[in-house]
């Protein structure tokens, strides 16, 4: 947000780097092999879809693009909306680089429509002890942050710092725990 | 392609802001020209009102927060709260701020805190007992705008010189009753030939003063509110922005007004306008000066141009 644009109320531009989210294929193997975790072959990315007839578009090739993947890849998909409000697309394989793919290709997609803005967030699922840990990537700050909910509305901090710390020299790392924005009600 | 920037801000009302900003730094600079001229002190009364300034900035939330009765919440206290907050905070791109609810039975909400990193979102039970989920949603979307838009800094920093003006008034009076009109300037280099003037001159010197800062004063303060309406508008189109939906947020705006106008409660005026929050609705009752001399744009205008933005959407 430059000086202008606070001067003069501009809302419009966060900067989001769609790409940026690839960091956690590198660091995928290293994190399991540290922290025992079980992938749990699941990803999701998270928007706010606009009712207007260029979002219908947009949801139109987003619903090509999965099912591209889900032909050459094997990734499978679903549309969800949470009680939000949010559009959640919601991916499954067994292959993890396909499915940070095919959420950077939803990611372009909705920036190719111009709503690169609307976008929440990616997350990444994985299961330690039963647990469901989650690598979110927030897309106007670039940056990883852990989130491992409990129960509906509660969080497991300790958890959470324990896998940031594992984490920080492989991942973009948010630092600033206030910043690790819960997302509880990730739709199945 | 859906028009991502043209949607997210209004030309119209970046250019109307612009100027608006722009004359008012136009009549601040006569203003300090005029009392330099005439060897007020100005230099001295700028830094004095600065450093009042800076202690009202770092106070301000908790000003506001104190008058408004509101308490900070955790996200046990209020989960849908957090969460709808949090959401909309990571999609905005600023840091969560601090959620206060004020159990007065007003529908309203406000933002306030010097940065973003210290801001409070406000609102009050009546808003969340009347509005449904969405709705507040939009509210609360409304609010992240201005915190996102650092409107408490500069509104602060636009009514800079009302305090300057209202302290130079104020000490005009106090040199007035206490004798002594000729002594308490001409101290500076520019005093020249004018300490011997006698009290004729000197009486003469306070009465353009006087005159100058009243006008200035006025002049400023009905850009100050032409700009914070600016800033309300660009708001309720960043807030619409978020959430998708223009249509919340012109439903919420209809529902608090009806409320604010029915209940004609006395808790929300308490809070003086120099706190530095940005609430959704002001709780003034409408009346015909409203257009000119409000804070606010009108309600009835505020829901054309949302529904104009839903529009647009489809276009």
């Amino acid at each position: 947000m430059g000086f202008f644009d606070a001067l003069l109320g501009r809302t419009s531009k966060a900067s989001s780097d769609t790409a940026g989210v690839f960091a956690v294929t590198t660091a995928y193997p290293v994190f399991l092999d540290k922290m025992d975790v079980q992938p749990s072959q699941k990803a999701a990315l998270a928007f706010r879809p606009i009712p207007s007839s260029y979002y219908d578009k947009a949801e139109e090739e987003i619903r090509d693009v999965l099912h591209i993947s889900e032909k050459t890849a094997n990734t499978k998909s679903s549309l969800r909306k949470d009680s939000f409000g949010y559009q959640w697309v919601l991916l499954e394989d067994e292959d993890f680089e396909d499915l940070v793919t095919a959420i950077h290709m939803v990611a372009e997609t909705l920036t190719g429509h111009g709503f690169r803005d609307q976008i929440l967030a990616a997350v990444f699922g994985f299961r330690k002890d039963g647990k469901e840990i989650h690598w979110v990537y927030n897309y106007k700050s670039s940056k990883f942050y852990p989130f491992v909910p409990q129960g509906n509305r509660m969080r497991d901090s300790a958890m959470e710092n324990r896998m940031a710390g594992a984490m920080k020299q492989e991942l973009p790392l948010e630092k600033d725990s206030e910043q690790w924005f819960g997302l509880w009600g990730i739709p199945h | 392609m859906y028009p991502q920037r043209t949607i997210g801000h209004d030309g119209q009302l970046q250019l109307r802001m612009f100027f608006t900003m722009f004359m008012l730094g136009l009549v601040y600079a006569a203003f300090i020209l005029i009392l330099w001229q005439v060897g007020i002190p100005i230099i001295f009364l700028l830094v004095f009102a600065g450093i009042f300034a800076v202690f009202q900035f770092f106070a301000s939330e908790k000003i506001v927060l104190m008058s408004m009765r509101a308490k900070i919440v955790d996200a046990q206290q209020e989960p849908l709260l957090h969460q709808t907050i949090e959401r909309l905070s990571l999609m905005a791109g600023i840091p969560k701020p601090r959620i206060a609810v004020s159990e007065i039975h007003v529908p309203n909400a406000f933002a306030t805190g010097r940065s973003p990193r210290h801001a409070v979102v406000a609102v009050t039970r009546g808003i969340m007992e009347r509005l449904t989920d969405a709705e507040l949603e939009a509210v609360l979307a409304h609010e992240l705008t201005h915190i996102k838009n650092r409107d408490v800094q500069v509104m602060t920093i636009a009514s800079f010189f009302l305090m300057v003006i209202s302290m130079l008034l104020h000490s005009l009076l106090w040199m007035g009753i206490f004798g002594g009109f000729g002594r308490g300037m001409g101290g500076g280099g520019m005093g020249g030939g004018r300490g011997r003037g006698g009290g004729g001159q000197a009486a003469m010197v306070i009465m353009v003063v006087m005159l100058v800062s009243i006008v200035t004063y006025v002049v400023a303060q009905l850009l100050i509110m032409a700009l914070s309406r600016y800033r309300e508008l660009a708001a309720d189109r960043g807030g619409a922005i978020l959430t998708g939906q223009p249509e919340n947020l012109a439903r919420a705006l209809i529902k608090i007004q009806d409320a604010v106008s029915k209940t004609g409660d006395r808790d929300l005026r308490e809070v003086k306008e120099g706190a530095s929050a940005f609430f959704i609705i002001p709780a003034l009752k409408k009346g015909s000066m409203a257009a000119m001399f409000g804070t606010h744009p009108p309600v009835e205008e505020r829901v054309r141009r949302l529904r104009q933005m839903q529009q647009d959407l489809e276009a």
